[in-house]
């Protein structure tokens, strides 16, 4: 018996190599005496698919494959003249890692044994090395992982030791991730809502987790290929199919019952508002050709129906809990009022349900066209819907129009936000040469956003009031009509990639075509208020008999109307387009077996085409510090570089101690709905008609000439038809957004250093420091901010005071804003994380990290500039922000994963497996704010709060309440002075403050830790060696609710407005602002002045929830 | 075998798992959010239905539905029955009606959601119905607690027995009552006060029956002429006011009339009666008798040397306000 003896290493992480959709699998072929074996066949089979890879050895032994598929398992060969053919099984190679596999051949001449294949499993061994920071998700853990509803990837990307709350990474907005699938974009590209990916606004994704094969967060890679963040980069790839049948059919289902919820948060009783929510899915996956030709399709339905409101009317036949005053026969009346003038449908009022639905597809192909050349295209199309309710803001119309004691609004008022997917990606990868290998990547993203009708069609909105209040809202959402938004991203990539022995060179281009369409038109569909029902019902029946035209008795309190400014009347949309070109190199040098370097560097440029229009007027205007602005221009092209540099040192050559790193600068990609806002503030894209009073009897001047007969503005279906100006009137006020001409995309150095220790029984520890410094960051300012005109006296606060009037705090008086995008560069983020980690082995894994971070900005923006601006804090107001604690900031955050699976049976039998996934965070920091405006500048909310050291220095008033007409004093301004003082000392922050500001997001939320659980249990049969297994999942979200009601219940700000601004400062009070208390209400409704900073939560989030998942599978 | 043994574990883990679904059921304190004060109003429509549909006729009702924090004397159906009051009255209510029910509603109401062992043991409160047409002056109630809880006195003085007190509600305190409240006049409210007995029997004697009379006069209006203002002295101060032994009637007649001023004076604090120097023409006059009352303080000055404190301002009635005084003034007799 000949033995055939050898020895290899499995290394994952050859600096650098961090790719968006491809691993690669690297090493060298020696003998055992040390002598590299050049022209050795080195051939790399993935085994599911068949799919082979092959490398010959150069002069140094050296083979690589550069672009494999990530997963696996894959079987390497070499074979060698003269030493006996070598095989290893079982090798990984986790998406963006390169895995090393020095192979030491054993000549065949000495040998004297058997030849025998070892098995070896990549798992079992290091591999969590690179460069940066980062972690790789197997199909493993993104299947046990915990999960309920739409299953989004935040929900498996939390469990990075580096995520904060929300799916924010590294302490960065979560809009500055990059989150691709199979190379293509997928990114909340526009940016409304804070979810990193696309289908967020309607709480659904695109993609099932179903047909995710990887998943990977990077957060500092120094790999040149990825970019487009400061956040983190999400890196996910699909499943394909392979030479089995596989497949899997799926049904989830969870409600608001008992089974499924918890009843109590601590000694809270919770009601769970009432949804149904069922999830539908199969996957398959097969080959075509064998060996050559593979299909794998997914199709996923997701609905949830809930009520959409809980009102119902008085007098209504429907037994509800909570009654609106609108009595169900007006209700009845103006739906049939409508219907038969108009055949307008109003739908229902009452008990009627609000259905959020997603369905999404994927098909994609892969095709082994030779051993040179691969294929792939993969489709997903995804249609996602939530049903909403008409809005409640009153910038146009009355306003609390639903949902309220006093009024009540029908099913055909409200919208439908939709989230629309479509996304094609082509990925070629060709093997030129031995050295040279090529790898192109295109494709083409969109979504749709546009708002869609629940039905009835286009109809002006009208509010009728009674008394003091709405009563009854019909016609359709004042904010609904031409709401669009698409967005698509076309890009490109091609990498080429040459191994030159010591030297991995790579040399990239990237092409990214973004175009965003969004068209916010308010009210342009008309807005009628009534002060009452009559009035209403007779405009109605006079329209009627006017033949359609304006009623011209009966009118209404107030009617606006907004209509196109531009020529022709066109749509007012906002259009961005913006180009960005990338080009890159990377050199991967291999110092020596130990140590090897990457250094790289991307260049940057984008540009803008000119989609924005002048508003002359604008021009015209100075702002402050003699700043002018042009509506008209876009940003300057930018060419932005990014150098990297990293390392990884294999200290003892053997894989058990690893010291990585490197540091490097990144580019991210802003929402671009910052640079849109300034595409759409600009004043000239739309004319408003807003008139009350005696102007509605004076009418409308149809043709411009004074002495023919205005049209009053009366109620009509139609009031574009009637009220449309000839001339469009510009407003002469503006509500401007401008972007810096110098405004560059955000960019971040990030240094990292990291060492991985292989310690005793299989467990892998890591500590990892991250630094990353703001190099550009977005910024806001008002220019139209005028300086402020003294100083308030609030004890020792003595803020500057602006004048607390509209034209005061201006500087041009008819501009409500205008807050300029810009840079800055203060910000920066820091992060020590410790980790160990139990790789796969007998059926356990887990890992637990700790992660101890601050993270620090000036601001943080949200989506729209003026939001953006005012949403600073800030003692001398919001053009002076000081640096301070990030809305990202998370210091404190522990997660762990474990997960233990026990099998049992050969032909038939079962497995158990359970798993849990762990977070414990401070989420959530919050800042002490006046309520109201203290320093006059016209925004509430943004400034610091003052702790003065005796509660007499500041001024008091009574807080009165009022009933029928007569006021009463709740709380003296001697009582809220002392539950002030008590509300000081028991808080810890503010204890220490006293005389002095508070910081911005200096108090953080108690440590919540929340633990989630899922249970398979499995059972199976083996016909023809083909398995067929049925599964039943549980998945318990907060599962310690269930043991203990006091576990997992989260705690929430009492009220971080502690003071509020009654009586401004002004000269009358010497600039004393009189301030009051807040209330706080308990748990079971009682009110009285706020006396703890925290209170308990009690929603559905603070007790368990539970899903539970049938499946069946064939194959596997 | 093997295999089987396997299975029992699993099920084994499995059943603990589930076990301890079950273990959560414990009866500790289980706070659930209160019911809104209509709802507790609506859950017993039997008693409260006239109630309902009084607040709703004076718009009263949507006050009880929001949050807040509010006190709510009700009277059930019987009582707004024996008051003379139902679901057909109401819906046949003039606009002059339902104002005047508006107010009696509103004193029925305090601002501020009150437990009954809150209540003053023997006092005052403000309710929200409205001194005329003040905005931000309102008619007293008393609360005594020396048996039960009675408001005003009881039934016989217009006021009401607590039936059922605390019933909580997440915008506050309901307490049922066993009668409708009536708003009182100055003198109601002194009445009510056990305190004052001594003051009430002599104005309830017969040969002061003109200046009681004067008392329960109606009055319109925030600063009515036919307001009076009333310094009420406790028993305490009739016990130790030696001069008024062997006074004839006509002298007690002005004793009583130098504790009365026509007008509306309100205190503007427990501390400081008023910010000015006060001098006050009484009832007393042929000549004109005055009190004094010092800048920023609650000390009245009569004849004598001795002062007389102030202890309870603005108990507020209809027709005028009483301020419990801790001395008998003395005038010139």
């Amino acid at each position: 018996m000949k033995k055939c003896i050898f020895w290899f290493f499995l290394i994952v992480s050859s600096v650098g190599f961090s790719q968006v959709t491809k691993s690669a699998i690297a090493g060298t072929v020696k003998s055992t005496t040390g002598e590299a074996l050049p022209g050795a066949v080195v051939e790399i089979k993935h085994v599911p698919t068949g799919t082979k890879y092959f490398s010959t050895t150069d002069e140094k032994g050296n083979y690589s494959a550069n672009s494999v598929r990530p997963g696996g398992p894959y079987t390497i060969k070499v074979n060698y003249t003269g030493y006996n053919p070598y095989v290893i099984e079982e090798v990984s190679a986790p998406l963006g890692n390169s895995i090393v596999v020095k192979v030491e051949m054993q000549s065949a001449i000495n040998t004297i044994e058997e030849v025998k294949i070892v098995t070896a499993n990549a798992k079992d061994t290091y591999n969590k090395g690179k460069t940066g920071a980062g972690q790789q998700f197997s199909t493993r853990e993104i299947n046990s992982v915990p999960i309920i509803g739409s299953r989004s990837i935040n929900s498996i990307t939390k469990y990075n030791a580096n995520a904060g709350s929300n799916g924010s990474f590294g302490g960065q907005d979560s809009r500055l991730n990059n989150f691709t699938i199979d190379g293509s974009v997928f990114n909340n590209g526009f940016g409304l809502g804070s979810d990193t990916q696309a289908g967020g606004r309607t709480g659904s994704t695109a993609i099932s987790l179903d047909a995710i094969e990887q998943l990977q967060v990077n957060i500092a890679p120094f790999d040149v290929r990825q970019s487009g963040f400061t956040g983190s980069g999400i890196n996910a790839v699909t499943r394909s199919g392979t030479n089995e049948v596989e497949g899997s059919v799926y049904h989830s289902f969870r409600n608001n019952k008992k089974e499924f919820l918890g009843e109590r948060a601590g000694n809270i009783k919770i009601t769970p508002s009432q949804f149904e929510e069922k999830i539908w899915g199969a996957r398959i996956g097969a080959p075509i050709i064998k060996d050559k030709l593979f299909f794998f399709g997914n199709f996923e339905t997701i609905d949830n129906t809930s009520p959409a409101t809980t009102w119902t009317s008085s007098g209504s036949p429907l037994a509800g809990a909570q009654v609106s005053e609108t009595a169900y026969s007006d209700l009845v009346n103006v739906s049939n009022l409508l219907q038969n003038s108009f055949g307008y449908e109003t739908g229902a009022f009452e008990n009627f349900d609000a259905v959020k639905k997603s369905k999404k597809f994927l098909g994609r192909i892969d095709w082994n066209i030779n051993d040179n050349h691969k294929l792939t295209a993969r489709y997903v199309h995804h249609d996602s819907g939530s049903d909403e309710l008409i809005s409640n803001s009153n910038s146009a119309g009355f306003g609390n129009r639903r949902t309220n004691v006093f009024s009540m609004s029908y099913k055909n008022s409200g919208y439908v936000i939709e989230d629309n997917t479509r996304s094609a990606v082509l990925e070629w990868d060709w093997k030129i040469s031995e050295k040279w290998s090529n790898n192109f990547i295109a494709g083409y993203d969109k979504q749709l956003e546009n708002r869609d009708l629940q039905g009835g069609g286009l109809f002006p909105t009208i509010d009728i009031k009674k008394g003091a209040n709405n009563y009854i809202s019909a016609g359709l959402d004042p904010f609904t009509p031409s709401n669009l938004l698409d967005y698509s991203t076309l890009h490109f990539t091609n990498n080429i990639t040459g191994n030159f022995g010591k030297h991995t060179l790579l040399f990239g281009a990237n092409y990214e075509r973004f175009i965003s369409n969004n068209n916010f038109f308010p009210a342009s569909n008309g807005v009628y208020i009534f002060d009452d029902l009559t009035t209403f019902n007779n405009a109605v029946a006079e329209t009627v008999a006017n033949g359609g035209a304006p009623s011209s008795t009966y009118l209404p309190s107030r009617f606006q109307f907004r209509y196109s400014a531009l020529p022709g009347g066109a749509e007012p949309m906002q259009v961005l387009k913006s180009n960005k070109i990338d080009v890159y190199a990377q050199d991967e040098y291999k110092v020596s077996n130990a140590l090897k370097l990457t250094l790289g560097l991307r260049a940057t440029a984008v540009s803008f085409e000119d989609t924005a229009l002048e508003n002359t007027a604008v021009t015209a205007m100075t702002f402050a510090n003699g700043e002018k602005f042009n509506t008209g221009e876009m940003p300057d092209t930018q060419y932005l570089f990014e150098p990297r540099f990293g390392f990884n040192l294999d200290v003892n050559k053997n894989a058990n101690t690893i010291v990585r790193g490197g540091t490097g600068v990144f580019t991210g990609r802003p929402p671009l709905v910052f640079l849109s806002n300034a595409i759409g503030n600009n004043g000239v894209l739309t004319g408003f008609i807003d008139v009350s009073g005696a102007d509605l009897a004076a009418g409308f001047d149809n043709d411009g000439n004074p002495s023919t007969p205005n049209i009053p503005y009366g109620f009509t279906e139609n009031p574009g038809q009637y009220f449309t100006p000839n001339t469009p009137q510009l407003p002469s006020t503006f509500d401007l957004a401008f972007t810096d001409k110098d405004f560059k995309f955000p960019q971040s150095w990030k240094t990292n250093i990291a060492i991985d220790q292989k310690l005793p029984f299989g467990f892998i520890g890591s500590v990892e420091g991250i630094f990353s410094k703001n190099i550009n960051e977005v910024f806001y300012y008002n220019a139209n901010l005028a300086d402020p005109v003294g100083n308030i006296s609030n004890g020792g606060d003595n803020r500057p005071y602006y004048s607390g009037t509209d034209a005061g705090a201006r500087v041009n008086n008819n501009v409500s804003n205008a807050i300029v995008l810009s840079n800055s560069n203060k910000g920066y983020f820091y992060s020590t994380t410790f980790k160990l980690e139990y790789p796969y082995k007998k059926g356990f894994w887990g890992s637990v990290a700790y992660t101890y971070s601050n993270a620090q900005d000036l601001l943080s923006a949200g989506s729209i500039a003026s939001g953006s601006w005012t949403g600073g804090r800030s003692v001398l107001g919001n053009n002076n922000l000081d640096l301070s604690n990030s809305n990202n900031n998370t210091p404190h955050r522990i997660v762990g994963l474990l997960g233990y699976k026990l099998n049992y049976g050969k032909n038939y039998g079962g497995s158990t497996s359970f798993n849990i996934g762990y977070v414990g965070e401070q989420a959530g920091s919050f800042t002490y704010t006046y309520g109201s405006d203290i320093n006059g500048d016209r925004v509430n909310g943004n400034d610091l709060l003052y702790i003065p050291n005796n509660v007499s220095e500041i001024r008091f008033v009574d807080i009165t309440q009022n009933v029928g007409g007569v006021s009463q004093v709740l709380y003296t301004a001697a009582e809220q002075a002392t539950a002030f003082d008590q509300y000081i000392e028991q808080d810890s922050y503010l204890k220490g403050k006293r005389g002095q500001y508070v910081d911005r997001n200096a108090n953080e939320l108690p440590m919540l830790h929340r633990l989630d659980l899922s249970v398979t249990q499995d059972f199976f049969l083996k016909i023809k060696g083909k398995k067929q297994s049925f599964q039943f999942r549980a998945d318990i979200l907060n599962f310690t609710n269930l043991l203990n009601n006091d576990w997992g219940v989260s705690k929430r700000v009492t009220n971080s407005q502690i003071l509020s601004v009654r009586e401004a400062p002004s000269a009358a009070n010497n600039y004393t602002p009189g301030l009051q208390m807040a209330i706080q209400t308990d748990d079971t409704g009682k009110r009285f002045l706020t006396k703890d900073t925290f209170s308990n939560n009690s929603s559905a989030f603070d007790v368990w929830q539970a899903q539970f998942t049938l499946r069946y599978t064939f194959g596997k | 075998m093997k295999l089987i043994n396997k299975i029992s574990k699993a099920f084994a883990v499995i059943t603990v798992a589930l076990l301890s679904f079950s273990c959560e059921n414990d009866t500790e304190n289980v706070i659930e959010k209160y019911p809104t004060m209509v709802e507790i109003l609506e859950k017993d429509a039997t008693n409260f239905s006239i109630l309902k549909a009084a607040l709703i006729k004076t718009d009263l009702l949507n006050t009880f539905r929001n949050p807040g924090s509010y006190t709510l004397f009700a009277p059930k159906n019987s009582s707004f029955v024996a008051a003379g009051i139902d679901e057909t009255t109401i819906a046949a209510m003039t606009p002059a009606q339902v104002a005047t029910l508006k107010r009696q509603l509103q004193y029925h109401v305090l601002s501020i959601g009150t437990l009954s062992e809150d209540f003053p043991t023997n006092g005052y409160m403000n309710s929200f119905s409205p001194f005329g047409t003040s905005t931000s002056i309102s008619i007293s109630l008393h609360t005594n607690k020396a048996s039960g809880i009675v408001l005003n006195g009881g039934t016989s003085n217009g006021g009401a027995k607590i039936l059922e007190a605390d019933i909580n509600a997440s915008n506050g305190v309901i307490h049922v009552v066993d009668a409708v409240l009536s708003i009182p006049k100055v003198h109601n409210l002194i009445i009510a006060n056990p305190e004052l007995s001594s003051l009430v029997g002599v104005l309830t004697s017969a040969p002061q029956a003109a200046v009681l009379t004067d008392l329960t006069t109606t009055a319109t209006g925030a600063t009515n002429a036919l307001s009076r203002t009333v310094f009420a002295p406790t028993n305490a101060a009739f016990t130790s006011a030696a001069f008024l032994t062997g006074q004839s009637d006509a002298n007690i007649t002005k004793v009583l009339k130098y504790h009365l001023e026509n007008n509306n004076r309100r205190a503007s604090s427990t501390t400081s009666f008023s910010s000015t120097a006060l001098v006050i023409n009484t009832q007393l006059t042929g000549p004109q008798q005055t009190i004094a009352i010092a800048a920023a303080t609650v000390k009245i000055a009569d004849i004598t040397a001795n002062n007389a404190t102030i202890k309870t301002i603005n108990i507020q009635g209809t027709n005028g306000v009483a301020h419990i005084i801790d001395k008998v003034l003395q005038p010139t007799l």
